[in-house]
């Protein structure tokens, strides 16, 4: 259960920040995962008025505000990223949810299962923070995830194709293997998550591609050059299979 | 902390913990419409309105209602008695826990989307809305005939 | 004409539910301040004994009222079960409110209650706990003769032969057998052997299991409970604690949803052990990982079956050997076993066509969470083998899944040798099918799917294949003999009645469908019939709501009552006007003497009964109570086809439709029973394809959370069509039979056949997991 004695709601980020810089202060944003953290912290520093609730195409980039909430994402980009960033969003759980959880809170909360995470590392989306750093997605979920407020995720919306995919058992249940793929020109970027851990880019197969090689194959290498981990919702060898398939799918539709 | 809602269109004031669920204080006050059940926000019983959307109350923090106007199904006894009784002749009303909920989402979808829906979208404005009785679909024959009424 | 059965009635309290009323019991309790709150601290070992507990931080808490622990001497150490069945139970008693043993993580291990919900944590929180971690055993297929002996407690026992063998590990045993099997078997042309394993299902009742107990103004012990069994409750509550039964109220309000799942006795005692030592009233309200990890699952079972058949096709032997799970107590450990063959094999074992039956097997404790009764209780485990089989006969005698059933299934006349070899833990009564649309309800499911006895498979191209598949069923209508339903009526001035029922209405509208039969009984609107139901103080004795009795047992009652009360309001009215009763009729509005010289309306002869001076001593209460006991039991049937479409790159499957014709005898309110059987069809698609449940090497549940257990939400299930044969079953109110259960059998095998016949691979672990099936398909 999360536990806390005091809630501060600031007006701004650089408000937030401060807050944040104080011991013992724990960021809140839908607070749908903090939900279930066993944290027990002296202040909730909620974000839900910073006025990072947008999602925007300003010329080239699309903005998503740290906390758009899912269904936002789900109805507002819908036309942006051949539509595969709403569709991801739109799987996750119910509207009452979605109302809730934020995109922000999907990516600070580097979940392996996380449906926009996929997505997002196959738009190299750029992570820019409330400290002013600016980092690629692939480099944060590296890294560690230090005490900085995420403002907004950019993401140039220049592709000429962009397919997500997933395999669930119920449409209420997290993905046993998510799969994104987004297509510019000769070149492609092929992300694999829920394995179950966070998503990655696979890069040998993002060559074979460039180089020529068709869906099929590509999706051979990626599902090979890949890591998985057995789980309550699949073992490795299932993954693989899926990775597999999934990933040749998604070529095939990013390429339409 | 003070906590200052409209509850169903009237000024309600709570004395809450700044860690409590909305919930909680909902119930703890006598609210006892909404439901608790899954404990993991995967089931959408507790379902409320805050500010017209429906969300999760369950895992909603009571403080940030501050100011809001929160909706349960004792606030749309009137605008939904339609669809109250759509459930009621189609049988779909079974052990019922989850139907506060399903009527407060139902309402929210149509004041969000509008009546003329098809099925698939139907359900996948109210697929959170999980039921253990019914089967579903007598939930959606309901649902329908509800929007029937409405268009 | 009938003035209330058949009609789709609105459920009379459907609109207050839906509408948010206070009706469930923890609406209730919150209604009280004084109400303390009871929580359980449970073990974080699969097996232990406690070396030592300290609780002295907790008592000391402010807010802390009381502390129960297994070294209380004020807590009866009484053996018992907490199995909500008839009595004698054929349930082994195995559980002590509090030991010093705890047999599967989440067992208990003491409790508390406190003020509120965040002190009695912290109370549980500053317990320290000194346990002597023991062997566990985990795995049910090496739990007999294990090394470790889960129920070494002198007192354990069995109340009468069930096969009660603690010491190897068995809750239970039996076998039975009519004709020579093995002999059969040798002579027959074919024979299909397998093995299939069904797994720990759980109930996910929307409620949590709650309780609210408090004293009232007599001094009596008052326990308001989500409960399926109230009459149950009450007796094993007075013997478990020693507590006069007299002093004992137990009453259900609205209820969250069953299946079967509170048919237990749950968080009662702790409640009421607080209330008796404090004064004061409590509440146990379990959380949802609670209701998982210590509540009751449906038994995990192995299942092999044998089946002998002649070349045509036509059954000669059945043989059904079952290992199930009973967890670390034995609730419903022998019946939910020997319905696995009670329940499915008649199907087959036809008398006077199949020559040879046996069924027998085994059910062992293992350090897991308990099995308990679930909605299908035995039936749909066995179905899931059985009709699996049926399908793995027919390709091997080159017929159709349709043709192979409709040559062997039993038919309307027939009897099975099974309905007297095996009744409920005992032996059973010979009955005959009096009713039985299985040809109907096939013929029908077929036309409705556009069924192709040739082939049952498209290729869709891109990947994606279209099959169905299809099995039968049967149930039960209550337990023969065992069972006891009564009804009670009530004539009231101005002529409307109330009815009481111990019948336990949880959602399925039995109170609603009750009214119906006394009001049709009386010819008169359901809505002149007030009803109350599941009150010990205050309504008649019914075993409760569970093996599909209600509408057919309590219907019953309900019937004798209802004409019991038409002669005696004909009876009163002859007595005031000095006539022979039978020269009397009431039909509903007036009652009229036959000569034509009296007539009175129902509600003057109401009024007047209580308030007409000149009536003297014939004023009166009018009251009549029948019960009524079944010397059978009629099993409904069902026919149904799932339509799929797979696809072959992840190995998903969508079910397109699912197509259930159900003979369920006369329907007292067709729109409830249909939602009886649509709901009970979900929720056996949601253990076939969906259901998991998985532990940790150390026995820890990893599915004890809505997040991790995935029941089907709306968009897996978007079409299911229910259709219900005509049928009249003799016995049956109006000819009813049951419907609770009958609807959640087939989705195990009919999926897993579709699935066979679009991929070949036969899937026989349940759940039928997409990875099964392409892994299957790259073997």
């Amino acid at each position: 259960m999360f536990r806390f004695d005091e809630i501060i709601t600031p007006k701004s980020l650089p408000e937030a920040a401060k807050l944040m810089a104080n011991a013992d202060s724990v960021a809140v944003a839908g607070g749908l995962f903090l939900r279930f953290a066993k944290t027990k912290c002296r202040r909730a520093v909620d974000l839900s008025a910073l006025g990072l609730d947008f999602v925007k195409k300003n010329g080239a980039t699309v903005e998503i505000g740290a906390t758009a909430s899912l269904r936002k994402v789900e109805l507002e980009a819908a036309n942006f990223f051949a539509g595969a960033l709403s569709k991801a969003a739109s799987m996750i759980l119910g509207v009452q949810f979605r109302n809730l959880a934020t995109i922000g809170g999907a990516v600070m909360s580097k979940s392996g299962y996380s449906n926009l995470i996929t997505v997002l590392v196959a738009l190299d989306a750029k992570l820019v923070f409330a400290s002013g750093k600016e980092m690629g997605i692939t480099e944060f979920l590296a890294g560690e995830r230090g005490n900085d407020l995420l403002e907004k995720i950019v993401v140039k919306d220049d592709f000429d194709g962009v397919s997500f995919q997933l395999l669930q058992h119920t449409t209420l249940d997290i993905a046993v293997l998510n799969v994104a793929v987004a297509k510019k020109g000769k070149s492609i970027a092929i992300s694999v998550g829920a394995r179950p851990q966070v998503a990655v880019r696979a890069t040998a197969a993002e060559k074979a591609f460039a180089d020529g090689k068709d869906a099929a194959s590509v999706a051979e290498i990626a599902a090979e050059q890949t890591s998985y981990s057995k789980d309550i919702r699949g073992s490795v060898e299932y993954r693989k299979a899926l990775a597999q398939g999934l990933v040749e799918r998604a070529i095939t539709e990013a390429s339409k | 902390m003070k906590l200052d809602i409209r509850l169903n269109g009237a000024p309600k004031t709570y004395y809450i913990k700044d860690d409590e669920y909305l919930l909680d204080v909902l119930r703890n006050n006598g609210i006892t419409s909404v439901k608790r059940s899954c404990d993991t926000s995967s089931c959408a019983m507790c379902t409320v309105l805050v500010d017209g959307k429906p969300v999760l109350s369950c895992s909603f923090l009571a403080a940030r209602a501050q100011g809001k106007s929160v909706t349960t199904v004792d606030g749309i006894q009137k605008e939904a008695d339609a669809f109250f009784k759509a459930m009621n002749q189609e049988g779909a009303i079974q052990c019922g826990y989850c139907d506060t909920a399903l009527a407060v989402t139902v309402y929210a979808m149509v004041q969000e989307l509008g009546a003329d829906l098809t099925d698939d979208e139907i359900r996948h404005y109210i697929n959170g809305n999980v039921c253990r009785c019914s089967g579903y679909v007598s939930q959606m024959r309901a649902i329908k005939t509800y929007l029937g009424g409405l268009k | 004409m009938s003035s209330a059965v058949g009609k789709s009635v609105p459920k009379k309290d459907g609109e207050g539910i839906i509408k948010g009323k206070p009706v469930y019991t923890n609406d209730m309790a919150k209604r009280d301040p004084d109400a303390l709150t009871v929580r359980v601290l449970r073990s974080p070992h699969a097996y232990a004994r406690i070396k030592s507990v300290d609780v002295s931080a907790a008592k000391a808490m402010e807010g802390v009222a009381t502390v129960m622990t297994h070294l209380d001497k004020d807590i009866p150490h009484n053996i018992y079960t907490r199995a909500g069945q008839g009595f004698p139970e054929p349930s082994p008693y195995d559980k002590f409110i509090l030991d010093e043993f705890v047999r599967y993580v989440g067992d208990e291990v003491l409790a508390v209650a406190a003020v509120d919900e965040r002190t009695a944590q912290a109370a549980l929180d500053s317990v320290k706990v000194e346990y002597d971690v023991l062997e566990p055993v985990l795995d049910f297929e090496k739990a007999e003769g294990h090394k470790s002996v889960i129920h070494t407690e002198p007192e354990a026992c069995e109340l009468f032969p069930i096969g009660f063998e603690p010491k190897k590990n068995l809750a239970a045993s039996y076998f039975c057998e009519d004709g020579d099997t093995d002999g059969e078997m040798k002579k027959s042309d074919i024979v299909v052997e397998d093995t299939f394993y069904t797994q720990a299902q759980a109930h996910y009742c929307a409620e949590t299991h709650t309780c609210y107990t408090y004293m009232d103004g007599y001094d009596r012990l008052n326990v308001i409970s989500s409960t399926q069994v109230p009459h149950h409750i009450r007796r094993i509550i007075s013997k478990a604690l020693d507590f006069d039964r007299s002093r004992i109220r137990v009453h259900k309000p609205k209820v969250g949803g069953g299946y079967g799942g509170k048919q237990q006795i749950h968080g009662e005692m702790f409640a009421c052990i607080t209330t008796l030592r404090t004064g004061k009233p409590a509440i146990c309200n379990y959380s949802r990982k609670e209701v998982f990890e210590s509540t009751f699952a449906r038994h995990q079972m192995k299942i092999t079956v044998k089946i002998g058949a002649n070349k045509d096709g036509s059954i000669n032997a059945l043989d059904m050997d079952v290992l199930s799970n009973t967890g670390a107590y034995g609730e419903h450990a022998l019946t939910v076993f020997m319905l696995a063959g009670g329940k499915t094999l008649p199907l087959y074992a036809v008398q006077g066509r199949s020559k040879a039956v046996k069924f027998g097997g085994k059910v062992v404790y293992t350090n897991m969470t308990p099995g308990g009764a679930y909605r299908g209780y035995g039936a749909m485990q066995g179905n899931f083998a059985l009709e699996s089989a049926m399908d793995m006969l027919a390709e091997k005698v080159g017929v159709s899944p349709a043709k192979i059933r409709e040559m062997n299934m039993i038919k309307e006349g027939q009897t099975s040798p099974l309905f007297k070899l095996m009744g409920e833990g005992t032996e059973g009564k010979a009955m005959n099918v009096e009713s039985c649309k299985l040809e109907y309800c096939m013929k029908r499911a077929k036309e409705m799917a556009g069924w192709n006895d040739e082939c049952q498979v498209t290729e869709l191209g891109n990947g994606k294949v279209r099959a169905q598949g299809m099995a039968i069923a049967m149930q039960g209508s209550g337990i023969v003999d065992i069972d006891m339903a009564s009804a009670a009526l009530k004539l009231n001035d101005d002529g409307f009645f109330n009815l009481t029922i111990g019948a336990t209405e949880i959602g399925q509208g039995s109170d609603t469908a009750m009214s119906q039969i006394a009001a049709d009984v009386l010819n008169m609107d359901s809505s002149r019939i007030v009803v109350y139901s599941s009150d010990t103080d205050l309504t008649p004795f019914d075993p409760g709501a569970y093996a599909s009795k209600t509408t057919y047992v309590t219907g019953n009652a309900v019937i004798k009552t209802a004409k019991a009360m038409k002669a005696k309001i004909e009876a009163k009215a002859a007595a005031i006007w000095k006539v022979e009763a039978k020269e009397v009729e009431f039909d509903g509005k007036m009652v009229k003497s036959s000569d034509g010289k009296n007539s009175i309306t129902i509600e003057d002869l109401g009024s007047n009964l209580y308030y007409d001076m000149g009536l003297g001593a014939l004023k009166g209460q009018l009251m009549a109570c029948e019960s009524f006991t079944p010397s059978v039991s009629p099993p409904p049937y069902m026919a149904a086809i799932v339509d799929i479409t797979i696809d072959k790159v992840t190995g998903h499957y969508d079910i397109n439709d699912y197509i259930g014709v159900i003979d369920c005898g006369g329907l007292i309110n067709p729109a409830l029973v249909k939602v009886q059987g649509e709901g009970g069809l979900v929720q056996g698609i949601g253990m076939a394809c969906y259901e998991d449940v998985a532990y940790s090497d150390k026995g820890q549940m990893l599915t004890n959370s809505l997040f991790n257990y995935k029941v089907p939400a709306r968009k897996e299930v978007p079409k299911i069509t229910v259709e219900f044969a005509e049928s009249y079953d003799p016995t049956g109110p109006y000819g009813a039979k049951s419907i609770g259960e009958i609807g959640i059998d087939t989705p195990m095998a009919a999926i897993a056949n579709a699935i066979y016949a679009a991929t070949g691979v036969r899937i026989k672990d349940l759940p039928l997991f997409p990875e099964k099936v392409l892994m299957g398909m790259k073997k």
